[in-house]
């Protein structure tokens, strides 16, 4: 049987699920015995769930307002790197030629 | 999700395991409708379309580069250069997955460009693991010690602060493979082949990081794995009896 060493080697393959079926088993069965290392994986496992769920939070529901000066410098880029287009203009329109 | 997560949220009803997937992202739609003007604007060149796609999209991007890159002058950089890209190469988008799923795609390989040009610093010590195994290999106590009543106190907003300081403190290697990993759902070999690493180096990290993580975040940590802890310990009673 594994120890909570090896139980904690395994740790990212266990709650990530690519562990092979021994491996599996192996980790399973230590973490019906052992308490402590129960306890751990779920700590572990909150651990990722409180980064991701954060990081989408902050994407989702706190997004700050992209500065209109970099909106500006990025539509210039961008019309600076397409390539133009002889009739109709449609490469870049007045608004953006005036900053070019 | 568990209380603590789902506080992060404004809207509880949102599942973070979502991002994870990679692909079924909460923001993505099919390209039709008005995705689909947007793109035929795109191709055909359009600058008002151009503009649309910064104003659409540039929020989130600007979060990710912050995110990955920490400095603000080098977000703006990769901010900047991930829409030229996108507006640049619209064809090669195939629609296999939505349009802000591909523009976060072509963020994420930009913010990596942009970290390979400053150098990835060497990986420095993160912990003792010694402290964590008594001599006979057996876990020590301490990291898993329950703190009761902890989420009642600490604030959604409070808490979603701390979780991305404890994240931004992280030496850039080990940050990087969280963000990668966790959040942004790229598995190990993509990992790897993105930061120039091997797959071991990659499980590695990640192991460590987010040890550290869940130390620096203890209370929290413990807050959210409470429900979990309190099913596994239901589990084994019921079959013991």
């Amino acid at each position: 049987m594994i120890d909570c060493r090896d139980f904690d080697a395994r740790l990212p393959d266990y709650v990530g699920r690519s562990l092979g079926i021994r491996g599996w088993i192996a980790c399973w069965v230590h973490s019906q015995l052992c308490g402590a290392c129960r306890q751990y994986m779920s700590c572990y496992r909150a651990t990722i769930s409180i980064v991701r769920a954060a990081c989408e939070a902050t994407d989702d529901d706190h997004q700050e307002a992209v500065p209109e000066e970099l909106i500006r410098m990025t539509s210039l880029s961008i019309a600076k790197s397409l390539p133009r287009v002889p009739e109709g203009g449609i490469g870049v329109d007045s608004d953006t030629k005036r900053h070019l | 999700m568990s209380r603590a997560t789902e506080r992060l949220h404004s809207s509880p009803g949102q599942t973070p395991a979502k991002r994870l997937s990679g692909v079924d992202r909460s923001e993505d739609s099919s390209p039709g409708g008005d995705e689909g003007a947007l793109l035929a604007g795109l191709r055909a060149g359009d600058p008002r379309s151009c503009r649309e796609l910064v104003r659409r999209f540039g929020p989130r991007v600007l979060s990710l580069a912050r995110r990955y890159l920490g400095i603000d002058a080098d977000a703006a950089d990769a901010f900047q250069e991930t829409f030229i890209r996108a507006c640049g190469k619209c064809d090669s988008f195939e629609g296999r997955s939505g349009l802000a799923a591909w523009v976060r795609g072509i963020a994420i390989n930009q913010c990596l460009v942009a970290l390979r040009k400053r150098r990835v610093r060497a990986e420095e010590s993160l912990e003792q693991r010694s402290s964590e195994f008594d001599e006979r290999g057996r876990r020590l106590p301490q990291l898993v010690e329950p703190a009761p009543g902890v989420e009642d106190v600490v604030h959604g907003e409070q808490l979603r602060r701390r979780v991305l300081l404890a994240v931004n403190s992280l030496p850039e290697p080990f940050r990087l493979v969280v963000l990668l990993r966790d959040v942004d759902g790229y598995s190990t070999e993509e990992t790897a082949r993105a930061l120039d690493c091997e797959p071991g180096a990659v499980k590695v990290r990640l192991h460590r990081a987010r040890k550290v993580l869940m130390q620096r975040l203890g209370p929290e940590v413990r807050a959210a794995s409470g429900s979990d802890v309190a099913v596994a310990g239901r589990a084994v009673t019921s079959r013991r009896a």
